[in-house]
């Protein structure tokens, strides 16, 4: 049915709020409603049978065109959403300031022909709140993006305290092993000075007292005298000798000389070698000894090592035993891991003797706590040789520990590594 | 009501139109749009409840062109609100816009809708020689129920339901197209049908 269009009806859409307009298929302006001139600032006598592009630049345009062509031939309507299409109004090269949203239908005038009528809805205040709120959201989100700049700022400080901390920990942890090394080294310097200046001296004195009494008076001297005097300075003698012997070890352990050089040793026969060495003193403090070593329990170590560890261990027992007492050298029973069983030996060395107190246990492998204790026969010692058996054992891949009670006795164990060929 | 024939012209029809849109669509946004018509079907009175199955989300929106002439009837673009928002994307771009600002959304799903409806329905009238009239387009959102206008199920029409697919090389929006035609004017559809397979094919 085809559209009526006159006068009456132009003069009603002057009166609504919305802008409308009618061009004809040349595009040319044959209507402009009063709403229009306050819209777009366009007066209807100035726009008036001239052709829409020629104010208003855009509808010349092909993209354009194309839509709103067919309106011409009875098309659906077209729609032109405000947020799109902008500039739709823009005059010359001045941008729209305001956002229009665009209906185009067609208005039939006759058979053949149609008009095309524009309603033209100002949305401008509704998409100034929308470009309000997403100027808001804007700043919010640069706000929310500053401040994670500022968080990950501070992470990455934290971070660098924390690597700087850990630094700081790590130089103090190497200054605190630098000051226990120095502590050991000025240790070790005492006790060679100390040994230097009692352990060896006092022998000394001993024999130089005995043998000038003897060069000098010995015709004064019955043969008892004498022969008593003779066993002192054998006595002193033999125990000076031990006290070099560990002492040159020591000294070479010390300043990295030694040298580890494993072979096969028969525990059994080590044992027995040092038991005959020491059987004068055994004898002498009428000492049961017995070693339950089993033969053929090969280790593989350092000969001289391990030789030092045992006769120390051995000897230590004989002069913190009274007389009569007993000492003991067990291959002891290991229980546990299969796999450690298979690769080390322990054997104890067991006395009847003095014990030692729990206090100084803690103290008797290390050197700046050394202690030394007169034997139960007045044996001096130097606390030297116990330290050295620490630091053979460790080198073998072994480790030392004692078991004590004061009145009871003592027991040393050795772990050491078995040979596995 | 039409022949496996006459679903094919339709179909072809539908497909031309929406290619038409898609050319349109092309020129508006800087990516490349794609739309195709896969499947073309007439669902009948009774068929009503399984098409409305068929939209499975919770909310559409929905953009209607109302038409009257040799045919009677409305044109819909249907498509979920998630689909719906990723489409305004691509044309608007997604930064500083917040997808709930309804006014805006509004807006811009009116004239894509009205850009692909105009150009199905310019070209059926145009292939089949139709007079249509029309009505300003209407936007609506809401649950699937909107989709089916309470006036065609009292009338007992049938639907001409295209399921369109959208392609916006990042964003990838979906869409379905639907005429619902009154009877009497499937009757029509058919004549128009037959005279344009006779001049065409014949």
């Amino acid at each position: 049915m085809p559209l009526l269009i006159d006068k009456n009806l132009y003069y009603t859409l002057d009166f609504l709020p919305e802008g409308y307009f009618i061009i004809d298929n040349d595009y040319k302006v044959i209507y402009w409603n009063k709403s229009l001139e306050l819209l777009t600032g366009v007066e209807k006598e100035k726009i008036l049978n001239t052709k829409l592009e020629d104010t208003f630049q855009n509808f010349g345009k092909e993209i354009y065109k194309k839509r709103i062509d067919p309106i011409f031939k009875g098309g659906p309507p077209v729609v032109f959403s405000a947020k799109l299409h902008k500039n739709l109004f823009s005059q010359g090269k001045k941008q729209s300031e305001f956002y229009y949203q665009v209906t185009i239908s067609s208005l039939r005038i006759t058979e053949e022909k149609h008009n095309a009528l524009f309603s033209v809805e100002n949305k401008s205040e509704v998409y100034s709140q929308i470009n309000e709120l997403i100027n808001l959201r804007e700043e919010a989100l640069n706000e929310i993006d500053e401040k994670e700049k500022i968080h990950t700022k501070l992470i990455g400080q934290h971070t660098e305290i924390q690597n700087a901390f850990s630094i700081l920990t790590e130089k103090n942890l190497q200054i605190e092993k630098q000051k226990q090394q120095l502590l050991e080294l000025n240790a070790t310097k005492d006790k060679f000075f100390s040994i230097l200046a009692h352990d060896l001296i006092n022998p000394f004195s001993a024999l130089m007292g005995y043998s000038s009494l003897l060069v000098e008076k010995f015709e004064t001297y019955t043969s008892g005298d004498i022969k008593q005097m003779i066993e002192i300075m054998n006595f002193t003698i033999n125990q000076t000798y031990d006290l070099l012997q560990n002492l040159l070890q020591w000294s070479q352990a010390q300043s990295g000389k030694i040298e580890n050089k494993p072979v096969k040793v028969d525990l059994n026969e080590i044992a027995v070698n040092n038991i005959k060495l020491l059987k004068n003193n055994i004898l002498e403090k009428n000492i049961e000894i017995e070693n339950s070593i089993p033969e053929n329990i090969v280790v593989y170590v350092d000969y001289n090592m391990i030789n030092t560890v045992f006769r120390n261990l051995i000897s230590n027992a004989i002069k913190f035993t009274q007389k009569g007492g007993s000492i003991n050298i067990v291959h002891e029973q290991q229980t546990g891991d299969s796999e450690l069983k298979d690769k080390f030996v322990i054997i104890s060395v067991n006395d009847t003797g003095v014990g030692i107190s729990k206090e100084n246990i803690e103290k008797l492998f290390r050197i700046e706590e050394s202690i030394t204790t007169i034997g139960t026969n007045n044996e001096r010692g130097t606390g030297l040789g116990l330290m050295l058996c620490k630091e053979f054992v460790e080198i073998t891949g072994g480790k030392i520990w004692v078991e004590s009670e004061v009145g009871k006795g003592s027991k040393f164990f050795i772990k050491i590594p078995l040979c596995t060929d | 009501m039409f022949d496996s024939l006459q679903i094919e012209i339709i179909k072809e029809v539908i497909n031309i139109g929406v290619g038409k849109s898609a050319e349109v669509l092309n020129t508006m946004i800087q990516s490349h749009i794609l739309l195709e018509v896969p499947e073309v079907k007439i669902i009948k009175y009774g068929e009503y409840n399984d098409f409305i199955d068929y939209f499975e989300d919770d909310n559409y929106a929905v953009i209607t062109l109302p038409f009257n002439g040799d045919l009677n009837g409305f044109s819909k673009l249907i498509m979920s609100s998630d689909h719906a928002a990723k489409l305004v994307d691509a044309f608007i771009g997604k930064s500083g816009v917040n997808m709930d600002m309804d006014s805006l959304r509004i807006d811009i799903l009116s004239e894509i809708g009205n850009v692909i409806i105009n150009a199905v329905m310019g070209t059926l009238s145009n292939m089949l020689n139709l007079h249509l009239d029309y009505i300003v387009p209407s936007y609506e959102q809401g649950a699937r129920d909107i989709i089916i206008p309470e006036e065609m199920i009292k009338n007992e029409s049938a639907i001409l339901f295209a399921k369109t697919q959208f392609k916006i090389e990042e964003f990838e929006a979906q869409g379905n197209f639907a005429v619902f035609f009154r009877v009497k004017s499937f009757n029509s559809l058919v004549e128009k049908i037959q005279i344009y397979f006779d001049k065409n094919f014949s």
